[in-house]
Order: structure tokens, then C-alpha cells, then sequence
């Protein structure tokens, strides 16, 4: 079964792009959002099986409160993706909720790898 | 035989310890002590190691016990036994006095001690004064204490003692071992040991141990009852011992059949011991096939100890009957002959030699001396010819006769040759040669008990054959004359002296002994010259008996000494005491007659007869005649009668028939007339025939008599001969010595001739030698040239000699030198102006007389201008020193002043005389005599450290007070005794007013606060006005508080205990400190603190700087670079956002085209903005945020690219090496994207099957010279190479031409990075990109 996934990233190009490579491996993109708000909205409506989150988000709220929200309603893992991965990587308590993380830009291959070890794991 | 015997000089060892012990042996070396063997073990230097070694290959139960004889240090308490007993499973143990030894343990010496066994105990002394020789006396009491059953073992160590307690033990047939040489670390005990040739076994520590082991089992050491201490296992079997002896005999020609058979069992045991066989039957087969074993055997038997004055009572009491000797012979001046039989090493000989010169100087006489020492061992011999001896005869000969009597030499002493001279030795078996002749004196100790009683009683025959009839016979204590107590009268019997009875004794050469086979001829021709009177004798026997008359031979005083034919007709023995008078026995009717012929023959000394004497006799009468004949004895005034019985013709028997046959008868008047006539006639011619008859007869007796004297005495002179020949071959053989030793000594002084020569030779200094008339004798080449000397000047008189040097002179110190005795030494120049210097001594011979004199010319020319120049160079210092303006002192050791200069006296207005010689602490008012001024002086004196700039400031006498500033250093001579420090003194009063002048003014201008507190009292002394200025406050809120008192620094904890801290470090620093101000504000101040002294006293200085100001810049400054950090750092991460929109944006436009290589090209172009990107985010991560460690980031990029373009995962084994490289980020893009580029070309052509090898390398280029160093960033170059397994790249390709995007990527950043490229041959695809370091 194909994972459902919600990607939120307010730079929309690398959303679609996203989008694009997940569906090319696969995978079930079940919606977008560009801010914190927006994403808790929509996962508590389609229910995500895997969340990827961009740090940096339009709006009030940040990556990782949006990921605390959503985790809270379906419970479903995180994949961060962001440009600052090495401050979560000095210091791993930032990263809450725990997850995984993405860097920046990233290739198909590593965005597959992630996948696996979250699908597979 | 010269076993001469071990006994005696042990039993001094008894003596001594146990005075009024009188310890006789009749048989030597029984077993005796304990039953079980003791070992004694002696080893000095290098021991211990051979000790342990030892011990170790011993097993517990040898049922021997071991004694440790070492030297130790006297001063020290030994840990011996403690570090051997971990060693060994035997128990160790101290010796304590007293202590008793048991089997299966090991004794240790204590140091400072001398040790003996005495029984079963061990006896300690203290350790004698002197010559320590341990273990000598060691194995000497354990020789006497166990006989055969002691074992003596010499391990490493220097000198030689032990040697002569080994060759003790092995006298009384006990072992003994030596290590072997080569395995000793110090190898003078045994070399010294096995020297003597009384060592059974040479074997290493270990070899010993296991030898001991094996010989504990022997029957012969251990008694088959234990316990029982006496009983004695020896070899049996008769004939065997009877086989062996023929054999000896062959071999050796020394028959030992009548020696004494338990000592000789005893010797051949030891020998079955040490072959390790079992029985005598065993040996004698041994000795058949081994040859060599019988002269082993036969040393051994032979093997003795003496020592000198053995018995020195003995020698007092021979002392006193050579005294008395000589004195007799004082009138005679015959030579003093002393033979000694036996006389083994010499010992013996030598000492009796010593008491005769003693003896002789005591009465100032001059005789000759002979002695002869005699003995049957070669080897024996051999040493008393040599005359050394080691040090052990320190013991019995006295300092002063060691000193007179002994050379010392290397390890030992040699007999005086004054003593040696007098001394023959020689080759002489006493049983068997013809022994010497007029001796005076035989001394014959400890040879007899050798011998069994049939031998002693042909010996001492000889002996007294030997001696003049004034001549005694000195015996060992346990020997007597008693085979031969007729031929010898004791005189001492305490110390067996006996002298010569008189009389003569028939000595046959031939001693009726059978001689040994080889000898049977030569005792046959002693015999035969007896043969021709032999026959004569026996002719005459026959005659006589058959036809001579009946007689006797009587004394002058009628005592019948000879009986001749039938005299029993003629005389009776009378009854009552038996008588053998002639008178007494003549019977009845023969007295009268008898009386008076015999009156008649004494009256006219002739031949008296008388006739018609009548007999009665069985009852019948008869007549007869009798007849005296006076026969005069041997010696003159003696007189004998020989007295004949004549039976008449008539009467004796019944006249017979035929005895007067009937004549015819004529006229029986005439007839019986004529008969009668006739019968007269006959008869007066039958008388005068008898008469001539008697008178030759009595001729023919009186020429025997002569021919047998003569033939005695040529029979001693034949004797005499052959002792004078074997005298003659002893001193052949000493001559043969003398020569040899002669040979030696001229050979010796040879090699010293040319020593000397070549000595003079190398000498650069004239040597001239001079007799003492002053005529050249020697001189060297150097001479030669100096006074112009040739051969043909030896021989002219040192006045004539003409050189460059007047010879006057050299003549008059030549003649001052011999006459006075007194070497001269003096200086002085030739005619030229040349310095020398002439040395002249006394020429003494060895024997110190003085035969002329040695001059001795060095050119010490070169010397004397040196030592001009240095005078010159010391005149020239002073002058400097004097010409300094500074006043200097120079003070010696003692620190008194050796000279000032003359600036000192101006200076200080003093003069000379209350200066030099004086103790520089005592100048003028003791100025300089301060605590710290002594320290320093003191150190420079001794330590060598100079001081400088030391400040005094005092009141001096004359010129009032004044500041001194001290400078010293030590002067450096090369006699390191002699120190001398150089003390310049310069007065700095005014300098130092200037100077304080200057400081105020500085105090007041300088724009930091400066407070000074005395650190004593902690009160501070001044404020400068800056500090006012800053605080606000007044001066007298300041000065004369205390610190903390003080409102600035009210609540600065860093001031108030800052006095205290300055004791212990000097300098004090506070970056920033906060100082109250009057107003309540505070001032942020720099504070640095420090001590210094003002004359005795410190004072500390505090600078404060204001730091408001500084501190307000620096805040704007951190800030400013604060804000920029976190802008570059939000600008890198928008780039990278960017990037990664950029990346999107390939990405997605990539989903638009199906075209493969517009796909690959969209794929390229998102991997190279990726490693851009990555760039970035490893910049983000530094501190600086511009460089960025490049090996990390390149292996991050490989593994990415690997992760994404591998077909097949984990088919690439790669290889990567990278150095730590710090880049900045203008290098590190270009870098980056070239490794980008390389890595993908090779992953994508070499490597596309995803199989095969990828290497890269990131490194330094290095020079040779440089290698192994990292260089600095700015310097040199680097490298990055890549390289596949791949095919390779296609030949010829040009990497500047190539057209695709990569290779024109790579080209352009290349060219942006300033570096190179190069394609490297295959195999394979390598690229290596080089490129500059250094960034602009």
C-alpha cells in the first residue's frame, strides 16, 4: 500500500517538484500546504500516513509546532526538510517531535532513501 | 719420594689454636671428622653468580655438607645467605662460632672473620691484620679435620688464594674442583689453582654441582656403616695393587711396593673416585689402556705440602746444634753440607739455608755452604729450583726474613738469591742412589713414615753413611731411628735430632733389595770387581784349613780372639765364669810353657818355638811343641800372639810302620852315625825352611792385609766418585738452569737496551751521560746536534767539547752534581741568545753507587718568549686596569683584597697600606659588609655567577654618603684553587639624583593612575594627580591609608588582598577592576601591580588605566561583527533555499523532455547546484563562516555520488584519502565542483558495469627536503587526484580541447583555481588536478 502523503513547504516550486519525484516513486501526494495553519487543517482532513515539513513556513507558526500539532491529530511521522538541517543536527533536541530530516536541496536518491527507512523501517 | 707431607704444616693450624696438643701421624689422610663430606667452596669476585649456579645443580640430599668461604667486605654485614636461600631447596645458614655442621645444609662465612673446622664445629676468629687469605686457611683446617673425606672447590675470583688449601686437600686425599676458566668472570683463583696441578676436575659451576651429586653415591667417600666415622672403604685386591706397581715401575722407575699400603690404597681410591670407576679391578684395566693415568697416579702419590719452618721449635734446636757445629768448624774452614732428602718444593732446604746464613752473619764467619735438596719428583723439583712461593708463606716466615730473604714479586715472594745460591737440587731416590758423603747434616722429616720397615732399614745406613762422624740426622716427630738404633744416638728427642755413632757400616749399593728388572745389570756390575779376591780369599781358606797347624790368635791381654784347626787336644774351657783367657783354658802342663815362650816372644818380638813340651792326654804323654808368633794388629801399638800347638813327630802319634821304613842297615854304628848326621842336617834345614816358609807366609799376610785396606778405601773413594758425579749432574743441571736463566737475562736486557735507546731517541731533550771523570759516556741524537757531538767524542772529557753551548759551564754543574749528590736545575742561553734549560743528576748503577752524572739540555727557548709575552699581556692589563676610571678591587678566596687600583684610593680618599691584605668586610667603616653584598660575593666566587648593578648606599668615611653601584665577576684562571673575583665600583649619587628628578616628573605627567604602598605597612605613600583626577577624590583621602581603607577602592576584593599576593609573584594583573569615584560613580580600570625594592625596602607600585573608554569600543565592535555573523549566516541559508528552488525548478522542467540527454544534462546540472549547495551548508557550519575544511566535505560528496549514480550497490570498492585541508570558500566551489565532475565521469564512463575500483586522493604536494611536513596554507600546492579501474580515458585525449559541458566545466574552474590538469597514463582513468594554495 502507497503511503499517503502531506508536504508542507511554502516555496511552491520545490513543493510541486516534491510532489513530482514522490509520485514518480510511487507515492500518493494527499495535499499541500504552504503554512503551519493550513497543514494542521488539512491533516486533520485527509489523515496523512507521512507528513514532510519545511522549517521555515509562512504564517505565525514554525516547522516543528506545526509537526507537534499534526503528530498530536493523526500520530503520523515527520520528515523535516530544511536548509539548516546541521542546527538540528548541533542540537537534536530542537527537532521535536522527533523525526526524520531532509537537507536542502536534496536528490531523488536521497529523498528515496529517507522513504525507505520510514516505509520500510 | 717427596712426600713430605701435609701434616706438619697443618698441625700449626692446631698448635696454634690448641697449644700443649701434641698431634702425631704414623699414616697420613685417613678419613676422618664427620662421615659424611664437606664441601668447601671458595670464590671472591664474580663468585656469587658461579655460587648460585652451583647450588642450583645440586640436589637436596647429597648427605654432603657445603661451606661458603668469600671475601667479603670487612666493613659490611653480609646478605649472602639471604639471597641464596631463595635459590636452593638446602638449607642455608649463617655460621655462628661453635656452630655444628650437618649434612645437606650450606654454611656462609660471615665477613670480617677467619673460619676453620675443628671436628664437627666451626670455629670463627676474627679476621687477622694483613694478608687475608680465607679461604687457604679454610681449606687447610678442613683438610686436617676430614681427610679424605674433605672436598675443596675454587670458583671465580682474583689472586691466589685457595690454591694452597687445594693442593692441602688434595695431600690427604681428599677432591678438589676449579671452575673452568672460561666460564669465571674473573679467573685468577683457578688459573692459580689448577696451576699447582692439584685440581681433579676443571668443569663449569653447573658441572660441578652434578659431579658433587654423583660422587655423594660413591662406597669410597661415604663409610657403608653411617655414622660410624672411622670406618674407611679402600680397594682391595693384591694383585691388582701388585700389577699397578709394576706398571709404576716401568713407567717411572720409582718402585712403591715398600711404601705403606693404606695410604697408597688410599691414593689409587681417589683415582677410582675421579674416573668414576668401582672396583681396583676396575682401575688396574683402566691404567692398562690409559697410559697417561699412571703419571696422574703418579703425581698423586707423590703429591705433598711442606712450608717453611715447619716446627720452629725443631728449628730453634737445629739452630742451636748448628751453632755449636760451627763454631768447631771454625778452625777447619770446610764447607757446611746439609743434605735433604725429600725435599719436595724446597721449603725445607731453603729454611735450613736461611738459619746457616743467619747463623753465620750472627758469628761473623764466612764458610761455604752446600745444601742438597733431593727428591724423586721432577715436578717438585722444578718448583724449589725456581724458588717462588705465594703469599701464604707469610705465615711462617718471619717480616724481617721475608724482608732479607725474599723478593718480592707478582703475587708472591722468590727466594733471595743469596739464599739460592747455596742450594743444589737434584734428581736422587734415596733408596736407590748412592747416596752423598761428608754431609754434616741430613734432614730427613716426614720421609720414613712413608716407608715400610725394610726400607727404613736400608735408609738409615745411608744416612750414616752420609755423614761426618761430627754429623746428625734430623727425623720427622713421628720417626725414630729404631730400625737402626745401633748406627745412631738421639740427641733431641723431642725434636728427633740424632747424631752419627761412630764406627763404620758396611754399605752395599746393592741393598738386597731385588731391584726392579730394568735395573738388575746395573746392580750385577756393582758386584764384579769383588771377583778376583774373592778366589784368592777362598784359596786361602782351603789352605788354611787343611794345612795349617793347630792355633789361636790371642790379645796383648792373652784373650783368644781366633781359633784355627783342632785345639781341643790343647785347650779346655776351665770350669766356673767362662773365660776365653788362653791361660785359663790351656791344660795341665801347657800353662808353664805357655808363659814362658809367650815371655820370650814378647821379649824379642820374634818367633819363639819350643820343643818336647809334654802333653798328657788319655792318659798317655806326648810331646809337643809349641810356637809364638807376635802379629801386630791394625792399628799401631796393638798386639796380637799367635800361639800354634805342634804335635812332635815322635810322640803325636803311635809312630807307624811306614812312617820309618827299614833301612837297609850298613854298619850299624856308622850307619846310625850317618843317619844321624843326615837326620840333623834335614832337620836344621827343615827348620830354616819352616822359618823362611813362616816368614813369607807372614810377608803374604801383611800385603793381604794391605791389598784389602787398599781395596777399601777405593772402595769409599769409588763411593765418593759417584757421588761426586751425581753432585757433578746436579750441578750440571743447575748450570743448564743458570743458563737458561742467563739466556733470559740478557735476552731481558736486550729488549731493555733498546728500549733505551729508543727512549733516548724520542725524547726531545739532549740527553748526556757522563762518568764520573766527566768524560762523555751516552748522549742522543738531540745532544748530538745541540753540543755537535760524533761516536768519536765518547770518551773526551765534557771541558772539550765544542758547540753552540759553552761547556765550562756544563762541566762545572757536572762536577757540583757528583760531589754533592744534589740534582741542579737552572737556565740559561747560549752564545746566540737561546734559552735552555740544563737539568743535571747524579748517574747511579743499580746497585746505587754513583758513577757519573746525567745532564739534560731542553730548548725551552719558545717557553721563555711565551712567557715574555705573557708578561708583557699581564703589564698591559694592569695598565688598563689602572687606567680605568671606575675604582676596581680584586679580592682572593679568602676575600681579602689582593690589589686595588689607584682610582679605589682616590675614590675613597684611603690608602694602600689600610687596603691590601685586609678583609674587604673590614674596609673603612664596614661599608661593605651587608647581608646580601656577602651572598653575592660569595656566590660569584664560588658559583661563578656574577652580579651586576648591586646598589649600596652608606656613609662613607672621607666622602659622606654616597650611592656604590657593585659589579663582580670572577677572574677565570686555569688553576680552578685559585679564585679571584674582580669587584668594580662605581659611584652613581649623582646619577641616581638625576635619575629621581626624572621619575617625579614622570610620576606627575603620566596619564595612568600610579599609587605607591609601602608593602610592609601595607600604607600608601603617594597618589599622582591622574588617578586624583580620575576619582575625583583629594590626596589626603588617600596617601598614609591603608589600601582597603581607601574609598576608590572600597569593595574591590582584587586590591585588598593584593600586597600579600605581590610577596609571591611580583606582577599582578586585573584586566578589569571597578574604582569608586567621589561622586558614588565607578571607574572600569586596568590594574597592574608590582614589587620593587627602594634600597632594603619593597614597595609595591599599582598603575590603574582608565578603561571606559576601550571598553565601550570594544562592546560597539562585538556587536557589529555579532550582526554580521548572523546575516552571512541567513544569507547562506537563503542561497541554499534558492538553490534548492533552483534544483526544483531542473527538476521539474526535467519531467518536460523524454530526451535521455537532455534528462542526463538536467540531472548534471541539479548534482552540480547540489554540491554548490553543499558548500554552503558546510560553510554555515564554521565559525568564521568563510573557510571550510575541504577532506570532509569531499567525503561527503563522494559517498553522495556514489549513493545516487552506483548502478550496482557496493560493487565500487573505493579508496579514498584525503588530508585535513582548510579551504576558503573561493577555492572550495571551484574544488568542489571539479571533484564533482571527475567523481561522476568516472562512476559514469570508467565505472559504468557499477564494478571496479574508484580512488581518490586529496593531498599536499611535498618537496623531498620537505618531507613528511605539512605545509602552511599560503604555501605550495595540492592535489586531487581521481582515478578508475575503468578502461580509460581514449589516448591523445586533450582535456583543454574536449568539448563536452564537463570537461569544459572542469576546464574553466581549473583556470579559475589557478592550477593544472593532467591525464595520467593508464591503466585505467586517472586525472590529477594540481592547484595553488595560496588564495588572494
Amino acid at each position: 500500500m502507497s503511503l499517503r502523503i502531506l508536504i508542507v513547504e511554502d516555496e511552491q516550486i520545490v513543493a510541486a517538484d516534491l510532489e513530482n519525484k514522490l509520485n514518480r516513486l510511487g507515492y500518493e501526494v494527499v495535499g499541500i500546504a504552504a503554512s503551519g495553519e493550513e497543514a494542521i487543517a488539512i491533516a486533520e482532513q485527509v489523515r496523512p500516513g507521512l507528513v514532510f515539513m519545511d522549517v521555515r513556513l509562512q504564517g505565525a507558526m514554525d516547522g516543528t509546532q506545526a509537526a507537534r500539532q499534526v503528530q498530536r491529530l493523526t500520530g503520523s511521522p515527520i520528515i523535516f526538510i530544511t536548509a539548516y538541517a546541521e542546527i538540528f543536527m548541533r542540537d537534536p533536541t530542537l527537532m521535536n517531535p522527533p523525526g526524520l530530516c531532509l537537507s536542502k536541496p536534496f536528490s531523488i536518491h536521497q529523498l528515496q532513501a529517507v522513504l525507505e527507512t520510514v516505509a520500510g523501517g | 719420594m717427596p712426600v713430605d707431607p701435609v701434616i706438619p704444616s697443618s698441625l700449626q693450624v692446631s698448635q696454634e689454636s690448641q697449644p700443649g696438643t701434641v698431634v702425631t701421624h704414623d699414616d697420613w689422610s685417613p678419613p676422618r671428622g664427620n662421615p659424611f663430606p664437606v664441601v668447601g667452596i671458595g670464590a671472591s669476585a664474580g663468585g656469587l653468580e658461579a655460587f648460585t649456579a652451583l647450588l642450583k645443580a645440586i640436589p637436596a640430599d647429597t648427605g654432603m655438607a657445603f661451606v661458603l668461604v668469600t671475601h667479603l667486605d670487612a666493613q659490611h654485614d653480609s646478605v649472602l645467605a639471604e639471597i641464596l636461600a631463595p635459590m636452593t631447596q638446602i638449607e642455608v645458614l649463617n655460621v655462628r662460632d661453635d656452630i655444628t655442621i650437618e649434612p645437606n645444609k650450606v654454611y656462609v662465612m660471615p665477613p670480617n672473620t677467619s673460619m676453620v673446622i675443628e671436628g664437627s664445629q666451626l670455629k670463627l676468629a676474627k679476621r687477622e691484620v694483613g694478608l687475608h687469605l680465607p679461604i687457604d686457611i679454610f681449606f687447610r683446617s678442613l683438610a686436617v679435620a676430614q681427610g679424605s673425606r674433605a672436598i675443596g672447590i675454587i670458583l671465580s675470583g682474583n689472586a691466589s688464594d685457595g690454591s694452597l688449601g687445594l693442593r692441602a686437600i688434595k695431600a690427604e686425599c681428599g677432591l678438589t674442583f676449579a671452575q673452568d676458566e672460561s666460564t669465571a668472570r674473573f679467573s685468577g683463583m683457578p688459573h692459580n689453582a689448577i696451576a699447582t696441578g692439584a685440581v681433579d676436575f676443571v668443569l663449569s659451576p653447573v658441572e660441578i654441582g652434578k659431579e658433587l651429586a654423583q660422587l655423594g653415591r660413591h662406597p669410597f667417600l661415604i663409610p657403608a656403616e653411617a655414622g660410624e666415622a672411622e670406618s674407611e672403604t679402600l680397594p682391595d685386591g693384591e694383585a691388582e695393587l701388585k700389577r699397578i706397581f709394576t706398571l709404576l715401575a716401568a713407567a717411572t722407575k720409582v718402585d712403591f711396593s715398600h711404601y705403606k699400603p693404606t695410604t697408597l690404597r688410599r691414593r689409587i681410591g681417589r683415582r677410582i673416585m675421579v674416573l668414576r670407576l668401582d672396583s681396583l679391578r676396575e682401575y688396574a684395566r683402566y691404567v692398562e689402556q690409559h697410559p697417561a693415568e699412571l703419571l696422574e697416579l703418579y703425581q698423586d702419590l707423590l703429591i705433598s705440602v711442606t712450608s717453611f719452618f715447619r716446627d720452629p721449635d725443631t728449628f730453634q734446636a737445629l739452630s742451636n746444634l748448628l751453632a755449636n757445629m760451627l763454631s768447631d768448624e771454625r778452625q777447619r774452614g770446610d764447607a757446611i753440607r746439609v743434605w735433604v732428602p725429600g725435599c719436595a718444593t724446597g721449603e725445607e732446604v731453603y729454611s735450613i739455608a736461611i738459619v746457616l746464613n743467619e747463623l753465620l752473619q750472627e758469628l761473623q764467619m764466612t764458610l761455604p755452604i752446600q745444601l742438597f735438596g733431593t727428591d724423586i719428583s721432577e715436578v717438585a723439583l722444578e718448583r724449589a729450583r725456581h724458588g717462588i712461593y705465594s703469599e701464604i708463606i707469610t705465615e711462617n716466615v718471619s717480616p724481617e726474613r721475608l724482608r732479607r730473604y725474599f723478593a718480592r714479586i707478582e703475587r708472591g715472594y722468590q727466594i733471595a738469591k743469596v739464599i739460592r745460591e747455596n742450594c743444589v737440587f737434584a734428581h736422587h731416590d734415596v733408596t736407590r742412589d748412592p747416596p752423598f758423603s761428608m754431609v754434616d747434616v741430613v734432614s730427613c722429616r716426614n720421609l720414613l713414615i712413608y716407608l715400610d720397615a725394610t726400607v727404613q732399614r736400608r735408609v738409615l745406613p745411608i744416612f750414616h753413611y752420609a755423614l761426618k762422624p761430627s754429623g746428625f740426622l734430623l727425623l720427622g716427630s713421628a720417626e725414630t731411628t729404631g730400625a737402626a738404633s745401633d748406627l745412631f744416638t738421639t740427641i733431641d728427642k723431642q725434636h728427633s735430632i740424632y747424631a752419627r755413632k761412630p764406627g763404620a757400616v758396611r754399605i752395599g749399593f746393592d741393598l738386597g733389595l731385588e731391584p726392579p728388572p730394568a735395573e738388575k745389570h746395573r746392580a750385577a756390575a756393582r758386584v764384579m770387581p769383588w771377583t778376583g779376591a774373592d778366589l784368592q780369599r777362598r784359596l786361602d781358606r782351603v789352605i788354611q784349613s787343611k794345612y795349617s797347624p793347630d792355633a789361636v790368635l790371642v790379645d796383648s791381654e792373652l784373650q783368644i780372639v781366633q781359633f784355627r784347626g783342632h785345639t781341643s787336644p790343647y785347650l779346655d774351657p776351665a770350669p766356673g765364669e767362662a773365660s776365653l783367657n788362653l791361660l785359663r783354658m790351656a791344660r795341665e802342663g801347657l800353662v808353664l810353657p805357655l808363659r814362658r815362650v809367650l815371655k820370650a816372644a814378647a821379649e824379642g818380638q820374634h818367633s819363639v818355638r819350643e820343643r818336647g813340651v809334654v802333653l798328657e792326654r788319655n792318659g798317655r804323654e806326648e810331646e809337643i811343641s809349641l810356637e809364638v808368633t807376635p802379629v801386630s794388629g791394625e792399628v799401631p801399638g796393638e798386639q796380637y800372639w799367635l800361639v800354634v800347638f805342634v804335635p812332635s813327630e815322635h810322640s803325636a802319634v803311635e809312630p807307624t810302620p811306614h812312617e820309618h821304613p827299614a833301612i837297609e842297615p850298613l854298619s850299624a854304628e856308622s850307619h846310625s852315625a850317618q843317619l844321624e848326621q843326615e837326620l840333623s842336617e834335614t832337620r836344621e834345614y827343615l827348620r830354616n825352611l819352616t822359618e823362611d816358609y813362616e816368614a813369607h807366609a807372614e810377608e803374604l799376610r801383611a800385603a793381604n792385609e794391605e791389598a784389602r785396606s787398599a781395596n777399601e778405601e777405593l772402595q769409599s773413594t769409588n763411593e765418593e766418585l759417584s757421588t761426586t758425579k751425581e753432585e757433578l749432574q746436579s750441578a750440571n743441571e743447575e748450570l743448564i738452569t743458570i743458563n737458561e736463566e742467563l739466556q733470559n737475562r740478557n735476552g731481558e736486557l736486550s729488549a731493555t737496551n733498546s728500549d733505551l735507546k729508543n727512549l733516548l731517541a724520542a725524547v726531545s731533550v739532549a740527553i748526556l751521560m757522563v762518568d764520573s771523570d766527566l768524560r762523555v759516556r751516552r748522549f742522543n741524537t738531540v745532544a748530538e746536534k745541540l753540543l755537535d757531538l760524533g761516536s768519536l767524542d765518547i770518551g773526551r772529557p765534557l771541558g772539550h767539547l765544542r758547540g753552540r753551548i759553552r761547556t765550562p759551564e756544563l762541566e762545572q754543574q757536572a762536577r757540583e752534581v757528583i760531589d754533592t749528590l744534589h740534582k741542579v736545575e737552572r737556565e740559561f742561553q747560549d752564545t746566540e741568545g737561546h734559552w735552555y734549560a740544563l737539568g743535571a743528576r747524579p748517574y747511579r748503577t743499580v746497585d746505587d753507587r754513583i758513577a757519573g752524572a746525567v745532564i739534560t739540555i731542553q730548548d725551552i727557548d719558545p717557553l721563555k718568549r711565551l712567557l715574555e709575552a705573557a708578561e708583557e699581556a699581564r703589564d698591559y692589563a694592569e695598565g688598563m686596569i689602572e687606567t680605568v676610571r671606575e675604582p676596581l678591587i680584586v679580592l682572593d678566596a679568602d676575600l681579602r683584597v689582593q690589589r686595588a687600583t689607584s682610582a679605589f684610593y682616590e675614590t675613597f680618599l684611603v690608602s694602600r697600606e689600610e687596603t691590601e691584605g685586609r678583609f674587604v668586610y673590614d674596609l673603612g667603616n664596614g661599608q661593605w659588609n651587608r647581608p646580601r653584598l656577602r651572598e653575592l660575593i660569595g656566590a660569584a666566587l664560588f658559583r661563578n655567577e656574577s652580579f651586576q648593578d648591586y646598589e649600596v648606599e652608606h656613609e662613607f668615611p672621607h666622602i659622606g654618603r654616597r650611592t656604590m653601584r657593585l659589579n663582580a665577576r670572577r677572574i677565570p684562571l686555569q688553576n680552578d684553587q685559585e679564585r679571584t673575583l674582580l669587584l668594580a665600583i662605581e659611584d652613581v649619587t649623582e646619577r641616581r639624583e638625576a635619575a629621581e628628578i626624572r621619575f617625579q616628573r614622570l610620576f606627575e605627567t603620566a596619564k595612568d593612575g600610579i599609587v605607591v604602598v609601602e608593602a610592609e605597612t601595607e600604607l600608601i605613600l603617594d597618589v599622582n594627580p591622574y588617578f586624583l583626577q580620575c576619582t575625583g577624590f583629594a590626596r589626603e583621602d588617600i596617601v598614609g591609608k591603608k589600601l582597603t581603607e581607601v574609598g576608590a577602592f572600597a569593595g574591590v576584593t582584587e586590591v585588598s588582598n593584593l600586597i600579600p599576593l605581590l610577596r609571591t609573584c611580583e606582577s599582578i594583573r586585573h584586566e578589569d577592576i571597578s574604582v569608586s569615584r567621589s561622586d558614588g560613580g565607578t571607574v572600569p580600570m586596568e590594574l597592574v601591580a608590582n614589587l620593587y625594592r627602594v634600597g632594603s625596602q619593597p614597595v609595591a607600585q599599582l598603575n590603574l588605566r582608565d578603561m571606559t573608554q576601550r571598553k565601550e569600543k570594544e562592546e560597539i565592535l562585538r556587536k557589529s561583527v555579532e550582526e554580521k555573523g548572523v546575516l552571512v549566516r541567513e544569507i547562506h541559508h537563503r542561497v541554499k533555499n534558492n538553490l534548492q528552488v533552483i534544483v526544483s525548478l531542473l527538476s521539474l522542467q526535467s519531467g518536460y523532455t523524454t530526451d535521455p540527454k537532455s534528462l542526463a544534462a538536467f540531472e548534471e546540472t541539479e548534482g552540480r547546484v547540489r554540491a554548490i549547495a553543499h558548500i554552503h551548508e558546510t560553510l554555515y557550519a564554521t565559525p568564521d563562516l568563510a573557510q571550510i575544511e575541504f577532506a570532509a566535505y569531499l567525503t561527503n560528496l563522494v559517498h553522495e555520488l556514489l549513493m545516487l549514480h552506483a548502478r550496482v550497490p557496493d560493487g565500487i570498492a573505493l579508496e579514498l584519502e584525503a588530508e585535513e585541508m582548510v579551504l576558503h570558500m573561493e577555492q572550495a566551489i571551484p574544488l568542489g565542483l571539479i571533484a564533482n565532475e571527475l567523481v561522476l565521469n568516472s562512476l559514469k564512463h570508467g565505472l559504468s558495469q557499477g564494478r571496479g575500483k574508484l580512488s581518490v586522493h586529496l593531498a599536499y604536494k611535498r618537496d623531498s627536503e620537505q618531507h613528511g611536513e605539512r605545509r602552511a596554507l599560503d604555501e605550495g600546492w595540492a592535489q586531487l587526484v581521481v582515478s578508475d579501474s575503468g578502461p580509460g580515458l581514449p589516448e591523445n585525449v586533450d582535456v583543454s580541447q574536449a568539448r563536452s559541458m564537463g570537461f569544459r566545466l572542469l576546464n574553466l574552474l581549473i583556470k579559475q583555481l589557478r592550477g593544472k590538469v593532467e591525464i595520467v597514463a593508464g591503466p585505467g582513468a586517472t586525472v590529477r588536478v594540481e592547484f595553488p594554495l595560496s588564495y588572494q
